[in-house]
């Protein structure tokens, strides 16, 4: 007969392995925002369907694959677009997004102003300090559901 | 292999440069010593001599993170002490014996609950626990040769929006390695 605490260990070893998948998930997001990513390549290489991933990611770091991956988007974007020398289009797609429409109302939503008319200095601070405020106050229910 | 990797503030924990250390510009007593009688009567707060000495980073596989610190950073192994996952390695660059990284096993501490256990062994495999902040004067090779070592890149070396150009890796426990260019 298997005991009780075998089985928990089992559950464990499990979530870890499926946490450090979420890592290396979120790692090559970082690596890579500035190609063309998307959830269900991401969920391939670690085994997961596009779903399956994005529910998990959410769990475990608050917030989506894609809502992870255009953050890191934005937040070069305005490095880019703050040391001028490139348009709107051009810093666009040099942070790998493939729809200026989606880019522009995301770059908008984080950091308040629309990418044209973004000028450095007069935002303070890195987005990733600044601007998640809202995202990750809607979505710590989730974040907190990985403590229990 | 010398790594040429510098780990925290600070010349290889050579301590207090001598002009601070003479305790230039400090005379007057501060409060406490006054009250105690001048027992201390001659020294000041600028005389103390404090080097950054250990940090630590957890491990979740000893081996494994005594290979990564020693054969792709190309650290010195200091000591080894304790057996099977209850280990304590203390590694650090070669040429500075005064900074040393100590690998030790995480939530050792009799004091942290089941539940924190639970949440700092989750938190290390997610990501989000442990990192340190290594510099090298030559990032590039410092970077090659670490992805060499089939290490897990989190970033390529980047010129960073607040001055300094860096990249980043994981460690075998999940800890965040960033290295910084020395300018």
């Amino acid at each position: 007969m298997c005991k009780p605490e075998w089985g928990r260990a089992r559950v464990r070893a499990q979530r870890l392995a499926e946490l450090t998948r979420l890592r290396r998930v979120r790692d090559r997001i970082d690596r890579e925002f500035a190609r063309p990513l998307d959830v269900e390549a991401l969920a391939r290489e670690v085994n997961m369907s596009a779903g399956q991933l994005s529910r998990q990611f959410r769990a475990a770091y608050g917030e989506s694959p894609y809502g992870y991956l255009m953050k890191r988007r934005i937040e070069r974007a305005t490095v880019l677009l703050g040391r001028g020398g490139l348009a709107v289009t051009e810093v666009c797609s040099a942070v790998g997004c493939a729809s200026p429409g989606a880019f522009t109302s995301r770059f908008t939503e984080l950091v308040g102003v629309p990418p044209g008319a973004f000028v450095a200095g007069r935002v303070p601070g890195p987005v990733r300090n600044r601007v998640p405020g809202p995202v990750r106050n809607r979505e710590a229910p989730a974040a907190a559901r990985l403590v229990a | 292999m010398p790594s040429g990797i510098r780990v925290g503030a600070g010349e290889g924990g050579r301590g207090v440069p001598a002009e601070l250390s003479r305790g230039r510009g400090v005379s007057g007593r501060i409060g406490q010593e006054s009250r105690s009688g001048g027992r201390l009567a001659g020294s000041s707060l600028l005389s103390m001599d404090i080097s950054i000495h250990t940090t630590s980073l957890p491990h979740e596989d000893p081996d494994a993170s005594l290979a990564f610190y020693r054969d792709v950073l190309g650290f010195e192994v200091r000591s080894d002490v304790g057996q099977g996952r209850m280990r304590w390695i203390t590694v650090g660059p070669a040429g500075q014996p005064g900074t040393s990284i100590l690998l030790a096993p995480p939530a050792a501490d009799p004091g942290i609950t089941e539940d924190e256990r639970r949440m700092i062994t989750e938190m290390m495999a997610k990501g989000t626990y442990g990192w340190i902040l290594l510099a090298t004067p030559d990032l590039d090779a410092t970077f090659e040769k670490v992805q060499a070592g089939d290490t897990e890149v989190v970033q390529e070396p980047t010129e960073q929006p607040y001055g300094v150009r860096d990249c980043a890796f994981r460690d075998p426990a999940g800890n965040l390695i960033r290295i910084q260019q020395l300018r």
